[in-house]
């Protein structure tokens, strides 16, 4: 009913700014950085990704209210680099990583289409084998 | 006197002549008529007959069936040959209201109807010619009398013991017997006497069958029918079998269960098999035992037939007797199968009990009185204790069992419709009834006052008939009916409301008759006289019928008049005493009352009470108990006088002090009178305060009276000193032992007492004490008042004075909200002037928080509310909160209080809290947290007066430096267990982490996160300083208490909240936001103790590995007493141990993480670590893994911790690092031995360089 659309969890409002960077005044090399619209999926991911990092002290996230579509990610340095360098680089080891891992899974799905393009035709029961194109066509997509 | 007569006369007509006879005669004739010669002839005859009979009557009584007309010889020899033969006993005369109509009554049917112009004529027949024929033994073919007596040899005869005493209708008591060999059945008080045959159903009567049975079978056995009758029909017919008497002798069930007799009381086992069935026993279905099991008595106890219903009544009043010594902890024989049981069985007897209470006869009278043996009778020491003013709901609740929706209108019924139906006696029975159900709880006393009639019926019968009939009635008027309507005016003020609209001026003729022009007998009229004051003081307290005060205004001049005569008892001048003490306190403010300005200043200025209270004073000695009571009595009158002088008199009652003190002052002086009673008062309250341990309950009351009195003194004390003076007077108004009050309480403060309503089942304890609070809250209340004495003593100094406020507000009970927050108040007047960081402005910010400790607002939404599913439990809450009267009355609490009972013991920990905030908790500053934590939806935050204007960081702020500050000087002056505890210093400090922020305002730095504020963390560390591992001297004291912080926790959070909920999103909030704060993570640790269930650890452990390397503490940071708390028992759960294996392999734990995470590990690789009886059975498959495990991956350190691991199970201390990794070389080489052996030659080989050489 009341309930808020669905696309205000993922597309940003006019003149809103994805990422924004708070520096903790009382802490040293602490920043408290905000991510809107996004949710625990990156959140959680970041976070594992920094405390992976070994100049990182502390790595925490939080989503505030379940209906706000945004969170906090608080990052603490030991001085070597900055709390916002330990996310850039958190963040594109995390795309390296996950774009590897696609690349693995293509490879793999692949392998399985060629097998199943290759034996499976006389194996489906239904003799529908050309019904698989079609997914491949939406995860080429 | 006749035989006297009889005698003159006949020495008359012997010195007569025959004329003279002849010329009486005549005379007589003329007299009488021609008829008074027969007359008198029948009549002599009648008393021959009757002498005669009283002449042996004694010694055979109606026993013996004699024909009519016997020779007086004869029968004397035929009882002599008798003499030895048991008598065979009468079947007890019950009533027999509905059974058939006797035989007599059918007779005229059998009358020809011919004869019809027969005159009915009577026999002369007087009670004695009417022979009772003692019922028959179980065969009518036995003749019982024609046997000779046994023999004095013969083994198998069992004596019922000799007959003696009348043949009474009262059923037989068994008295058991006193060894098992000794056969001897003894038969008291009964009627009964039986003989062997009778006696041994089976036995000799069986020989006897057996015996004739190739000849002539005996008459009347169903063999005789048979071969009579029957000759066809073939012998040992099977389906005729149970006509024949059972052979075996206890064929019926093994008989454990219980049997009972008549008077309810059990039969042995070894007595129910042989008792005859003549007594009365054997009326049930089931086997040949004597008695009556539980399940037969309930059966028989809804009988249709009213005399098996009375008998079944009065059986189980007799077992409930029984059962209610049992549980009193008195030895019962035979009765051990229901012991544990009492309650139940209790619960099944009364509800038979109330099934009948509406029967008519005797059944009902019996029924009455079972329901009081069980309601009132079971217990009946509480009802005292209830009428001081305490509910008596209890957790197994028989009361509540009752319907009273039945009850109470057929007791209603019974005092109005068919009150002539019911003996005195029963009225009473029924009246006590009312009485106990009135004391349970709240809503029995509004359902008795809302039943119609039934308080009217009552007060009519006990009070107003016996009075207006006066003193010719035989019974005077009950003043246990008064003590009813005292202690439902005690329950609520709506209530009492209701009975001073009822009953007011019904009571009021018991006032204006004094004991001395009364008709009825000067005891009875004290009582009632001084029972009628109470009521009017109950009423009083809440400010209701004041205005009897100058309505009856002569009467009471009267009452005060005669009160304070020495002719009066002291109990009557107490209680008028204390009526006039609550009616003066109602005077003061006059808007307090209902209505107001019902009783007003300037009449009780112009009554001039206190001159003759002080005439009083000149007159009573001080030696006994109640003249001192006395004492404190009129003080206490005196002190309320003082005290409205004070507010409504010219120039602040200046005048009235002076001359009150004038005398004061004398008798205050070295050895006067006052001071005499004071100190022989301070005297027995000290001495009965030492000898603690086995307090009874009147000496409780004795105290608590010496309690009062020395509170009355004080307050007298207190209500001299001028109004609108601060600190101490310039000189004391009058002298008081002022260092021995200290002492005294000092004293109270350390006392077990206050342990009682908190104490397990302890034998130390006399039954009841769980409703001792009742007393106790008098000690409270001196306490309260000492508080207020020791401010004005110049010798006690502001700390010191803080010391004892801080430490004796502990000890308030519910009743002292007023005199709390008064305390408070002048807490923070005294603290800024002692210099810690407060100002005045900042302390008071406390104060809306502190007052809802005391006296907690309803939540308005929630009565308002009006959700359709939460409807019920939301009105629960949204019930008006009660607030107790206090002690001494004060004009606000008369305009407000709405009860005077002290809540049941019994009562759940949320009614409780719902019934009063006090005791208070010895965290009680700090309960602003609590507000912060729930900010959103806390009740104090929507009230908060306009000028309060604080941040959360102000609040925590004030909060923490006060607590600080009170625990310091508590410690100061050695009163450090009254301080704030380690479990709810570490709650509070974990309430300051939990002020979560960046949810409404859009700000998400730290910056204005509590904790981050420099102050809040300094007194953080500050609170939990002493705690620490090092701080605390070691071995002190094993604090120990397992759950300790789930326990706190409970109390702030809401219910079904548990403390894990809580530990989980505090965990959670540290993984988040915490930044590796310290003391964030310190608070983090205490619930992993090895005391706390394993959730705990496994949340922590296993769910948030990725925080281990956040937290960096050492050892002796933690804290804990002693830090064995988190080694041992050893850690079991195989999840638990392999997050604490990645969490050393990987190096993510740290210090006091990692050397706990080596321990348990190493404990479950190492047996010698271990107690098999404490830590469970070693899992050897588990330690090799471990082992391997390690060895595998873990790093140098690692090895060798856990190689070189040592603890000592046995010790008291725990070894920590260093020292922990020097495990001596003999156990290493057992280690080394075990590897070598479980593990692994090639383990052993890679581990040589740790390990012994061989």
């Amino acid at each position: 009913m009341n309930a808020p659309p669905r696309y205000e969890l993922f597309v940003l409002e006019d003149g809103e700014k994805p990422v924004e960077v708070m520096e903790d005044t009382k802490i040293p090399n602490a920043a408290t950085i905000k991510i809107v619209k996004q949710d625990h999926t990156l959140g959680n991911m970041l976070r594992a990704q920094l405390l992976a990092t070994p100049h990182v002290l502390f790595a925490g996230y939080k989503v505030p209210h379940p209906l706000h579509p945004y969170f906090q990610i608080k990052i603490q340095t030991d001085g070597t680099i900055t709390p916002q360098d330990a996310l850039e680089q958190a963040a594109s080891k995390l795309i390296g990583t996950i774009s590897d891992l696609e690349a693995k899974f293509r490879r793999e799905f692949t392998f399985k289409g060629n097998e199943t393009d290759g034996t499976g035709a006389a194996d489906d029961p239904y003799g529908t084998g050309t019904a698989w194109s079609g997914t491949r066509d939406y995860m080429d997509f | 006197m006749r035989e006297q007569i009889s005698r003159e006369n006949e020495a008359r007509i012997a010195g007569m002549t025959p004329e003279e006879i002849e010329d009486e005669r005549k005379q007589i004739l003329e007299r009488f008529g021609a008829g008074i010669g027969s007359l008198l002839e029948k009549a002599k005859r009648n008393r021959m007959k009757r002498a005669s009979e009283t002449a042996y009557s004694g010694r055979s009584g109606a026993a013996s069936p004699l024909p009519p007309r016997l020779d007086e010889e004869a029968t004397r020899a035929a009882l002599q040959n008798l003499q030895e033969v048991p008598i065979s006993p009468e079947e007890p005369k019950f009533e027999r209201a509905r059974s058939p109509a006797p035989p007599a009554l059918s007779r005229p049917d059998t009358r020809p109807s011919s004869r019809a112009d027969r005159r009915l004529r009577f026999a002369d027949l007087d009670p004695k010619d009417v022979y009772v024929y003692e019922s028959h033994p179980p065969s009518p073919r036995k003749a019982v009398l024609a046997l000779p007596p046994p023999s004095k040899d013969d083994q198998d005869v069992v004596s019922l013991g000799t007959f003696r005493g009348r043949m009474a209708s009262s059923p037989v008591a068994i008295v058991e017997p006193t060894s098992q060999d000794d056969q001897q059945i003894e038969v008291s008080g009964g009627d009964s006497a039986g003989d062997n045959t009778a006696s041994q159903p089976q036995g000799t009567a069986d020989k006897e069958d057996y015996a004739l049975k190739d000849q002539e079978p005996e008459e009347g056995t169903p063999e005789y029918i048979r071969r009579r009758y029957f000759p066809a029909v073939p012998a040992n017919d099977p389906n005729l079998a149970w006509m024949s008497t059972s052979t075996e002798p206890s064929e019926g069930p093994a008989s454990t269960d219980l049997r009972f007799d008549l008077h309810g009381k059990p039969i042995p086992p070894s007595l129910s098999a042989k008792l005859p069935t003549s007594l009365g026993l054997h009326h049930h279905a089931e086997g040949s035992h004597a008695g009556y099991t539980l399940d037969d008595i309930f059966l028989l106890s809804r009988s249709t037939v009213p005399a098996q219903r009375t008998i079944m009544m009065g059986v189980l009043s007799g077992l409930t007797q029984l059962l209610s010594k049992m549980k009193k902890g008195e030895y019962v024989p035979h009765l051990e199968e229901l012991k544990g049981k009492e309650e139940e069985t209790r619960k099944r007897i009364v509800a038979a009990g109330v099934e009948a209470l509406n029967e008519r006869g005797s059944v009902g009278l019996r029924a009455v009185e079972l329901v009081w043996q069980c309601v009132v009778g079971w217990d009946e020491d509480l009802i005292g204790l209830g009428l001081e003013g305490i509910w008596l709901e209890s957790a197994n609740g028989l009361i509540r069992s009752l319907s009273l929706e039945f009850i109470l209108p057929s007791i209603s019924t019974m005092f109005n419709q068919n009150r002539d139906a019911y003996p005195h006696e029963s009225l009473v029975q029924l009246l006590e009834i009312v009485q106990r159900l009135a004391l349970e709880n709240v809503a029995n006393a509004e359902k008795i006052v809302g039943e119609d009639k039934l308080l009217s019926g009552i007060v009519q019968y006990f009070l107003l008939e016996p009075h207006s009939r006066g003193p010719e009635e035989s019974r005077s008027p009950e003043p246990e009916a008064i003590s009813l309507l005292i202690s439902l005016a005690q329950a609520s003020r709506s209530i009492a409301e209701a009975l001073a609209r009822s009953f007011v001026d019904d009571i009021l003729r018991f006032i204006t008759i004094l004991p001395e022009s009364s008709s009825f007998p000067p005891p009875v009229a004290t009582v009632l006289l001084a029972r009628s004051l109470k009521f009017y003081t109950v009423l009083g307290s809440y400010g209701l019928s004041t205005s009897v005060a100058s309505t009856a205004m002569e009467h009471i001049a009267r009452l005060n008049h005669y009160a304070c005569s020495s002719s009066a008892s002291t109990e009557l001048s107490l209680a008028w005493m204390q009526l006039a003490q609550v009616w003066i306190a109602c005077a003061i403010d006059p808007h307090a009352t209902t209505p107001p300005h019902a009783i007003t200043w300037s009449r009780v200025l112009a009554w001039e009470w206190h001159t003759e209270w002080l005439a009083l004073l000149d007159r009573t000695g001080g030696t006994s108990q109640s003249e001192r009571e006395l004492w404190g009595c009129v003080w206490g009158a005196l002190a309320s006088w003082l005290e409205g002088c004070k507010v409504n008199a010219v120039r602040g009652g200046e005048k009235e002090r002076e001359n009150l003190l004038r005398v004061a002052k004398k008798s205050f002086e070295q050895n006067g009178p006052a001071s005499s009673v004071v100190s022989a008062v301070l005297d027995s309250l000290m001495s009965d305060l030492g000898n603690s341990q086995s307090l009874s309950r009147s000496q409780l009351k004795g105290m608590a009276a010496n309690a009062d009195t020395i509170r009355n003194v004080i307050r007298l004390w207190l209500a001299f000193l001028p109004p609108h003076l601060e600190g101490p007077p310039e000189a004391p108004p009058f002298e008081l032992p002022f260092d021995r009050l200290s002492a005294l309480a000092a004293n109270l403060l350390s006392h077990s007492i206050w342990n009682i309503p908190q104490a397990p089942r302890v034998e130390i304890y006399p039954p009841g004490y769980r409703y001792f609070p009742v007393y106790i809250q008098h000690f409270a209340a001196l306490l309260a008042v000492y508080l207020s004495l020791s401010r004005r003593l110049p010798a006690v100094t502001k700390e010191l004075w803080l010391a004892q406020a801080c430490s004796l507000i502990l000890r308030l009970t519910p009743g002292n909200e007023e005199a709390v927050l008064e305390i408070f108040n002048e807490v923070l007047r005294v603290l800024p002037t002692l210099g810690p960081n407060i100002n005045p402005q900042s302390a008071s910010i406390l104060g809306p928080f502190i007052q809802d400790a005391v006296l907690s607002r309803t939540k308005e939404e929630e009565e308002e509310g009006g959700g359709d599913e939460e409807e019920e439990s939301e009105i629960k809450v949204a019930k008006p909160r009660t607030k107790l009267t206090p002690l001494v009355p004060t004009p606000t609490s008369i305009a407000s209080a709405t009860t005077a009972v002290l809540i049941s013991p019994f009562a759940g920990v949320k009614f409780q809290r719902q019934f009063s905030g006090l005791p208070l908790h010895p965290d009680w500053m700090l309960n602003a947290m609590n507000h912060l934590l729930h900010s959103g939806d806390s009740v104090v935050f929507k009230h908060l007066p306009k000028e309060w204007d604080a941040s959360e960081v102000d609040v925590t702020r004030t909060s923490f430096t006060f607590a600080l500050y009170s625990r310091n000087i508590l410690h100061r002056f050695k009163l450090g267990r009254y301080a704030v505890s380690r479990d709810e210093a570490i709650l509070s400090c974990m309430k300051v982490f939990m002020l979560e922020h960046g949810l409404v305002k859009d700000s998400v730095t730290s910056n204005d996160e509590v904790f981050r504020d420099k102050t809040v963390e300094t007194l953080m560390e500050a609170l939990l300083e002493p705690y620490r591992a090092r701080s605390a001297p070691s071995g002190e004291s094993s604090d120990g208490e397992e759950w300790a912080l789930e326990k706190e926790a409970g109390r702030f959070l809401p219910t079904g909240t548990p403390f894990y909920q809580f530990y989980t999103d505090f965990v959670g909030l540290y993984d988040a936001i915490s930044f590796s704060h310290p003391l964030f993570a310190l608070l983090l640790l205490p619930p992993l103790s090895m005391h706390y269930a394993i959730d705990y650890r496994k949340l922590f452990w296993c769910e948030y590995p990725q925080i281990l390397r956040t937290i960096s503490i050492y050892p002796n940071q933690v804290l804990s007493n002693n830090l064995r708390e988190y080694l041992y028992p050893v850690e079991k759960d195989p999840q638990v141990i392999g997050s604490l294996l990645s969490g050393i392999v990987k190096r993510g734990a740290k210090e006091f993480l990692w050397w706990v995470a080596i321990h348990h590990v190493a404990a479950n690789i190492w047996q010698d670590l271990r107690d098999g009886s404490l830590d469970g059975s070693f899992n050897e498959e588990r330690g090799v893994k471990l082992l391997q495990a390690v060895v595998d991956q873990g790093d140098n350190e690692t090895v060798v911790g856990i190689v070189r691991y040592w603890q000592d199970r046995g010790g008291d201390e725990a070894r920590v690092s260093p020292t922990c990794f020097d495990a001596a070389q003999d156990v290493l080489k057992r280690r080394k031995e075990w590897i070598e052996q479980s593990v692994g030659k090639g383990y052993a080989a890679r581990l040589a360089g740790l390990l012994p050489a061989n």
